[in-house]
């Protein structure tokens, strides 16, 4: 099991996106960003809210091209291990170094500003690119983190009514309430562990890639 | 042991397997055919990577539809287009498909395949600076892990060097025995060395099965050979047509195999190739 686990992490963690957790240690370490300056701090997070999940999507997709590349699945598919669980640990292997990072940014109270929505996009790269095709889950992906944050910046007042409220991602700019916001961020968090159940499921019965 | 019965796929409108009927016995069986003929849909069926369009097909009784856990447990299967995991070494490539296949304890068994195949020299070396050749040695070490009773091998030498391929078909042979081990290709080399009973595929049909020697003899006394002279060699084949089935180069002429009688020819006991391709293109 052991040697398995290693095996997983050895072929699917991607080592460089490590480095980012150290800069962003060493940048909370050295207090360039810190809560006790808190205009820095609430720019910090909100640039971090932006950015930070993104990583999730951008990262899931590397993991299913290189999947693909390496024309492995049939292999994989042939044994009789479930495929749903190769997947899982594969994908929490993948997840793991953001974790990481996020745990370097920010306090704990802060880790579901930037994981849930990250989550959310993750699963659903994930969901579209293994029943569909890798490239329409980060396209799909993409367009909701890209309307969300363009929405924040354009159209703040959206985010006080009913749906919209609910579905955009980044929220640093909205009139919410910080209980509020958590609320969103839990529901994008279960809108994330969905969609990555989903994909399990698609996980079971890929059996090949489309080719290009 | 493994049955097929009128076991169609389709692929949007194209057929690729049209009522396949196929009986697998115990050791090496060829599956023969040229490229497109099916081979590999068949075999993927099998490796329950493709459920059929319709009919049935069985694997040791186990149905490639509604039992592909059990008949997984009992395959080993290396396909056509075998990739291994870049990152690892092919000893950690060995022990992390032996998890999948969940082989306990399987240390011992890599070390031998790992010997078996000539690979122990290069098993801390990552699978990514691996030959053609040595690729092929680990996919069908991977596919014996576990010992299962079902190997399935999809155009194993397609690729390789002549001297790779000699030691490839070696493998192979001391591969049956009680395991029934299905060598698709589409090479008549593979299966003339290899293989004691096959099928011919040749647009998603079986056209033949049965002993490779049926099949030889199958086309007994309809195979001539006729000496051509160099110069007249282009408008000989063109008048011979589909006829033609291998042609030879001898000095200043040419040794050419037809099907059926022709002047001047003598007839010649027709090797495994002829035979295949005088059933292709009759």
């Amino acid at each position: 099991m052991i040697r398995y686990l290693y095996s997983e992490a050895k072929l699917a963690v991607p080592w460089g996106i490590f480095v980012l957790s150290f800069l962003l240690a060493v940048l909370r370490l050295t207090k360039v960003v810190s809560p006790e300056v808190p205009e820095v701090w609430t720019g910090w997070i909100s640039f971090l809210e932006f950015t930070f999940p993104v990583l999730f999507p951008l990262l899931t997709f590397g993991l299913m091209e290189q999947e693909k590349r390496w024309r492995t699945l049939e292999v994989l598919v042939a044994a009789p291990q479930r495929k749903a669980a190769v997947f899982f640990v594969r994908y929490l292997n993948v997840l793991f170094p953001l974790f990481l990072a996020a745990a370097a940014a920010v306090r704990p109270r802060e880790y579901l500003l930037l994981t849930a929505p990250g989550l959310a996009l993750g699963g659903l790269s994930l969901l579209v690119g293994l029943a569909w095709e890798e490239e329409m889950g980060l396209g799909v992906a993409l367009a909701w983190w890209g309307v969300s944050f363009a929405l924040a910046i354009t159209r703040p007042e959206l985010f006080s009514h009913g749906v919209a409220s609910w579905l955009l991602l980044v929220l640093f700019s909205s009139p919410l309430s910080p209980q509020e916001v958590l609320l969103r961020k839990w529901v994008h968090f279960g809108i994330g562990i969905t969609f990555l159940l989903l994909s399990l499921v698609a996980a079971e019965y890929k059996r090949s890639w489309r080719p290009r | 042991m493994i049955q097929a019965e009128a076991l169609t796929k389709n692929y949007g409108s194209v057929q690729a397997l049209r009522g396949v009927h196929l009986a697998i016995e115990g050791g090496v069986f060829g599956l023969l055919g040229p490229n497109g003929a099916g081979k590999t849909t068949f075999i993927r069926i099998l490796a329950t990577l493709l459920p059929p369009t319709s009919g049935k097909a069985s694997v040791f009784g186990y149905d490639v539809v509604h039992d592909r856990i059990p008949i997984r447990k009992m395959l080993g299967y290396l396909p056509q287009e075998f990739g291994a995991y870049p990152k690892l070494t092919g000893r950690e490539y060995l022990a992390y498909i032996a998890a999948l296949k969940g082989v306990r304890r399987p240390e011992r068994e890599i070390e031998r395949l790992l010997s078996q195949f000539g690979l122990t020299q290069i098993a801390r070396r990552r699978v990514t600076s691996y030959s053609g050749g040595m690729l092929r040695r680990l996919g069908i070490a991977q596919a014996l892990l576990g010992s299962p009773k079902v190997l399935l091998v999809d155009e194993p030498t397609g690729g390789l060097d002549p001297e790779e391929r000699v030691r490839f078909r070696e493998f192979l042979m001391g591969l049956g025995g009680e395991r029934v081990v299905v060598l698709s290709t589409h090479l008549v080399e593979d299966v003339a060395m290899a293989c004691d009973r096959l099928a011919v595929l040749n647009q998603g049909e079986i056209v033949y099965q049965g002993r490779t020697r049926g099949l030889i003899e199958l086309f007994q006394g309809q195979v001539y050979e006729v000496e051509v002279p160099e110069e007249e060699v282009g408008e000989k084949l063109a008048a011979w047509g589909k006829r033609v089935l291998t042609t030879q180069r001898r000095d200043a002429s040419r040794a050419v195999r037809l099907l059926g009688e022709v002047e001047g020819g003598r007839p010649v006991t027709p090797s495994l190739e002829d035979a295949y391709l005088a059933l292709i293109r009759s």
